[in-house]
């Protein structure tokens, strides 16, 4: 008999998504690409991962000459691999991705001066419509000289479809002894999730006394069923009212976190999209978005 | 191990979504009024809380501000299987198939699972689980394993921490119990060292074939382990059964111990157990089950309904009451509010009112902790808990933290007091219907009379002639702190007039009952006589031309807000707009006067009645669990019948809807109970009048028929609308009469069945059928 068993990517068979071996750095020459450096040091430090710098061009270039083409001091990077793919940016930045053993993207939101209307690059438009497992993006606004980790602000709208972003943000946070605090906004006129196994700001709360300890604990036991920061780690959950993109940009930028994680839902054409452009450009911080597999298993 | 196959009495999960396991654990949850089991797996997951709770078994904290909670009792249904040395789990291989299935009908949990290990044996697990009805002391498992494509190699083992307070009796020693099977008698004490429950778990392996078993039992670093190591060929199947025995020691008589009684059941067997288990719940579903003919999902949450109320109450236990999530979830630490009067209660009355007067039995059990707690605020007379839990002492937490980042001081059990007025309303309500004498003049009439006797001290009659009762929190709990709370004022006013009325029936009819009440409360006629003159006074915000109530003194000027912008909506609007905000404005939690227009409803004219209800009903937020379902029995009584089938569905789907996480601490006993209600009291439109019952049915358009069973004064009524014809069938003792909206009243004789057909402007003579 055949059974279906509805969204279960969670117990099972779930990718890791917690490792990260390689950090992908696509640069194109410009000043802009560059704001991403720092972060992706960062990031293979602490993940004791390689660092790829990536370049799409028409032609094939020698190693020792792309460095310098891409605007690059060989200092600034130490240690990483230069790789250079033919063809269009977007295919290069993927087939690398499917290449490279636990990747991680890191790159700038835009490297032209006249960005799309919505702020973001066509390489990053295409990119995000073709779900990289984990990408790091770097608006050109908050970029630093150095990149380190100490607080984390982890978004959940409380779908399953959330949690991929759990795992991950444990795993930073214990790598980099950072504090992570979890959003979940409860915003207006936004009707119920349709997943099963979602677990939203309760529309019911009988007796606050109550009805609040309950629900944080269960959100928080959700979170630690898929990989929250264990107990030893500071990890707080903070419930707001208002639209969700601003109150994790405002969260963000109040805490002075160095880092957002959240979610990418599975389709980058859906609703959520808005609310992922305004974290990444007013956070004040990178924002790392991992993609929401939707892995439905039908066995026999 | 069959279970009923009409899927209108099935509950079923399909598959596993780990995040949802905490809800599906609640919904599942097995109960008999004694105990409460949450439906958990058997072998645990990532994210897993089996619970079992004891009624009326609480733990008192130490921590000064902690409240007691219900006790988590050992959890008696878990169990690992390891197949050749590898832990059977959805985590391991691929699971071919996996269901659980609550037969509502029979009251019993079905699971059925097949798994493939990584090396391709696959095992077969079916498992069934019953709080037995029959017996509320028994909880029964069954597990049968099947190797269906390998030589049985398997182990079982279960385990129970002994945690501080849970012990085996003294000079317990595993290795002289040579019987089969395991029996493990347990005790579990509070730190005060009193003893709070006995248990006994029996567990036994049936090879139904020529199987290889090793029993093995041990106690390693307090945890009590026994395991089964059983061989067999391929294709074999073995079961595993376990028996428990659990009661709380104390307020009730327990006999025979566990022990015993444990060895009794297994020497019984399971077959019998189930059965007369299932004989039980078909009593209880004769008595209780709505039809609804043409809404298959409103028929499915009206069982599910049925289940987890008559789950929840125990007729043989007076001294606990239901809490707001019963024994299926932690959430609400098994405290009882007004839910059980005001929302629980009516289903019981009119279904199985032995379990409706145990419940009010328990209110007269915490009388004399309502009477300090009156005591201690200032007043004569009984002030009941906002939450009770054992002994009805004052159990509300004093603060709630949110994860906004608040500390809110919570004043709801200092201020909340109309859940005194609440209980008597439902005493009351249970007389009427009963005519249960007895309860009345042993019970009842002493909790009405010391109601009323805190009432007409909480208030005061000011320069204005009128009496105020300030500083109150009423059902809508976003407004605390308010004058002259209608909904509360206008309960405190019908408990003030119900007891001077109960202390004339009594004089007159029971003279040496009211006498000794009379002594013993030190009673005196000018008392009695003051309590409807203060009522008459009540101030009630009511506006003769608006023919509105005032919700209570300023709210009709506060902020005005349009919740439709807010709409659709998910999340509470105190949570979207925040708790002081909300506060400001005119935006209602639940039910509040609206509240008062269904239980007062006799006493309030139709136009009164509608005139608040258009009113309210667009102000309020619904923040409540408790709300929904008010407010579709009052728009079905009053013929709005689109926003009553909108408010049917919302709280038909408040456990049942997958999306929203609510059951998650458990089932709202509550809301369920008020969704009975408004398909009874609402679409149906019964009301209880002063001596019989009145029909006035508003079915939704797309149901072809609705039906019902009901007592009424040791009589069974079984009541069929349909659009266009009303069937009644009386059965019992006495003759009854039905009255008829627009209808010629019915004198319904015993054993007969009666028709009426709807006409023009109402409602034909009945025939007899």
């Amino acid at each position: 008999m055949a059974v279906a068993l509805p969204e279960s990517d969670h117990g099972t068979n779930a990718p890791d998504r917690t490792s990260v071996r390689s950090i992908l750095l696509p640069l194109d020459g410009t000043e802009l690409s560059k704001v991403a450096i720092p972060v992706a040091l960062g990031l293979a430090q602490l993940y004791q991962a390689t660092l790829h710098v990536i370049y799409a061009g028409a032609e094939r270039i020698a190693p020792e000459t792309k460095l310098a083409q891409l605007g690059v001091e060989w200092k600034e990077l130490p240690g990483a691999v230069v790789d250079q793919a033919v063809g269009s940016p977007p295919e290069a930045i993927l087939s690398a991705e499917q290449a490279l053993p636990s990747p991680l993207i890191v790159m700038c939101t835009h490297t032209g001066s006249t960005p799309m209307p919505h702020g973001f690059g066509s390489v990053t438009e295409e990119l995000l419509a073709k779900n990289p497992e984990r990408l790091v993006l770097v608006a050109p606004e908050h970029s630093r000289a150095t990149f380190q980790i100490s607080k984390i602000v982890l978004a959940h709208d409380g779908t399953p479809a959330a949690d991929c972003a759990i795992a991950p943000t444990a795993q930073l946070a214990a790598l980099a002894r950072a504090s992570v605090t979890a959003i979940h906004v409860a915003a207006p006129c936004e009707g119920a999730p349709q997943q099963s196994g979602s677990l939203p700001a309760p529309r019911y709360v009988d007796q606050p006394q109550h009805e609040w300890p309950s629900w944080t604990a269960e959100f928080s036991a959700r979170m630690q069923a898929m990989g929250a920061p264990a107990s030893a780690l500071k990890f707080k959950l903070l419930v707001k009212g208002g639209q969700a993109g601003s109150e994790i940009a405002l969260l963000a930028n109040k805490e002075k976190a160095d880092l957002v994680v959240m979610g990418n839902p599975a389709n980058w054409q859906c609703s959520r999209r808005s609310l992922t452009r305004v974290v990444i450009q007013t956070s004040g911080c990178p924002v790392l978005l991992v993609c929401a597999h939707r892995s439905k298993q039908s066995v026999n | 191990m069959d279970y009923e196959i009409d899927p209108r009495w099935l509950l079923v999960e399909d598959g596993f979504v780990l995040p949802r396991e905490h809800e599906v654990e609640s919904l599942f949850t097995v109960g008999n009024g004694a105990t409460g089991t949450r439906g958990s797996l058997e072998e645990g997951s990532d994210f897993s809380a089996p619970a079992t709770f004891v009624a009326g078994v609480f733990l008192h904290p130490e921590p000064p501000g902690a409240v007691p909670e219900l006790m988590t009792f050992p959890n008696w249904a878990g169990m690992k299987v390891w197949v050749n040395g590898s832990m059977l789990s959805m985590k391991e291989g691929d699971v071919l198939e996996h269901r659980r299935i609550l037969d509502l009908k029979h009251a019993i949990l079905h699971r059925e699972w097949r798994q493939s290990d990584p090396n391709g044996r696959i095992t077969r697990f079916r498992s069934l689980r019953v709080a037995s009805l029959a017996d509320r002391r028994l909880l029964l498992q069954q597990v049968l394993l099947t190797a269906e494509n390998y030589c049985m190699s398997l182990t079982i083992e279960s385990s129970i921490e002994l945690e501080p307070g849970l012990e085996l009796p003294a000079g317990w020693n595993h290795e002289s119990r040579a019987e089969c099977p395991n029996l493990f008698p347990l005790t579990l004490r509070l730190s005060e060292g009193k003893a709070a429950a006995e248990f006994c778990i029996a567990s036994q392996v049936l090879p139904l074939e020529a199987h290889r078993v090793e029993r093995r039992v041990e106690v390693q670093a307090r945890r009590l382990v026994e395991s089964y190591r059983i061989q067999a060929g391929a294709g074999a199947q073995c079961e595993f059964r376990r028996f428990v025995s659990v009661s709380r020691v104390g307020g009730n008589e327990y006999a025979p111990r566990a022990e015993v009684h444990a060895r009794a059941a297994v020497s019984a067997g399971i077959s019998p157990a189930v059965a007369a288990h299932k004989t039980e719940w078909q009593a209880r579903w004769q008595a209780a089950d709505v039809l609804v003919d043409g809404d298959e999902p409103l028929q499915k949450a009206l069982r599910f309904t049925a289940y987890h109320l008559i789950s929840a109450g125990n007729p043989e236990d007076s001294h606990s009451s239901i809490a707001a999530r019963a024994m299926t979830g932690h959430a609400y630490k098994g405290h009882v509010f007004w839910d059980t009067e005001i929302y629980m209660l009516p289903f019981f009355t009119l279904t199985h009112p032995a379990t409706a007067r145990a419940l009010l039995e328990y209110r007269y059990h915490t009388l004399p902790a309502a009477r300090e707690k009156a005591c201690k605020a200032g007043y004569r007379g009984a002030m009941y808990a906002w939450e009770s839990a054992d002994t009805g002492e004052e159990v509300t937490p004093a603060v709630a933290i949110t994860p906004m980042g608040e500390v809110l001081p919570v004043r709801n059990g200092e201020m909340e007091v109309h859940i005194t007025a609440d209980i008597a309303y439902g005493i009351w309500q249970y007389w009427k219907a009963t005519g249960d004498d007895g309860f009345l003049l042993n019970f009842g009439a002493e909790i009405i009379l010391e109601a009323a006797r805190f009432w007409a001290g909480r208030g005061n009659l000011e320069a204005d002639g009128l009496y105020h009762i300030r500083h109150v929190i009423g059902p809508d709990e976003y407004h605390e702190d308010v004058d002259d709370n209608a909904f509360t004022n206008l309960m405190a006013a019908w408990n003030l007039r119900r007891a001077a009325k109960i202390a004339s029936l009594l004089e007159n009819r029971w003279s040496d009952r009211w006498s000794d009440l009379r002594d013993r409360l030190h009673l005196t006629a000018s008392e009695v006589s003051l309590w409807p003159k203060l009522a008459d006074v009540m101030a009630s915000g009511f506006n003769s031309e608006s023919l509105l109530f005032e919700q209570f003194t300023g709210y009709f000027s506060k902020e005005q807000i349009d919740l439709s912008k807010f709409e659709p909506r998910s999340a509470s609007v105190d949570l979207i707009l925040g708790h002081e905000r909300v506060q400001q404005t005119n935006i209602v939690k639940q039910a509040d006067v609206l509240m008062a227009i269904y239980l007062l409803w006799d006493e309030l004219r139709p136009e009164v009645r509608k005139a608040n209800f258009l009113y309210y009903e667009p102000r309020t937020a619904h923040g409540s669990s408790l709300s929904p379902s008010i407010h579709a029995l009052l728009a079905a009584r009053l013929g709005e019948i689109k926003l009553a089938q909108r408010y049917l569905q919302q709280s038909a789907e408040i456990d049942l809807s997958n999306n929203m996480g609510n059951a998650a601490g458990g089932v709202h006993a509550a809301a369920i109970g008020g969704l009975w209600q408004a398909v009874v009291f609402g679409f149906a439109g019964l009301q209880r009048c002063s001596e019989t019952v009145m029909l006035s049915p508003n079915l939704l358009p797309h149901w072809r028929q609705i039906s019902f069973p009901m007592q009424w004064r040791d009589n069974n009524l079984y009541i069929s609308i349909q659009h266009e014809s009303l069937k009644v069938k009386a059965a019992g003792p006495d003759s009854i009469q039905v009255l008829l909206a627009n209808g010629p009243p019915l004198h319904a004789s015993p054993d007969r069945s009666y028709v009426t057909v709807r006409e023009q402007d109402g409602w034909a003579e009945w025939q007899e059928n």
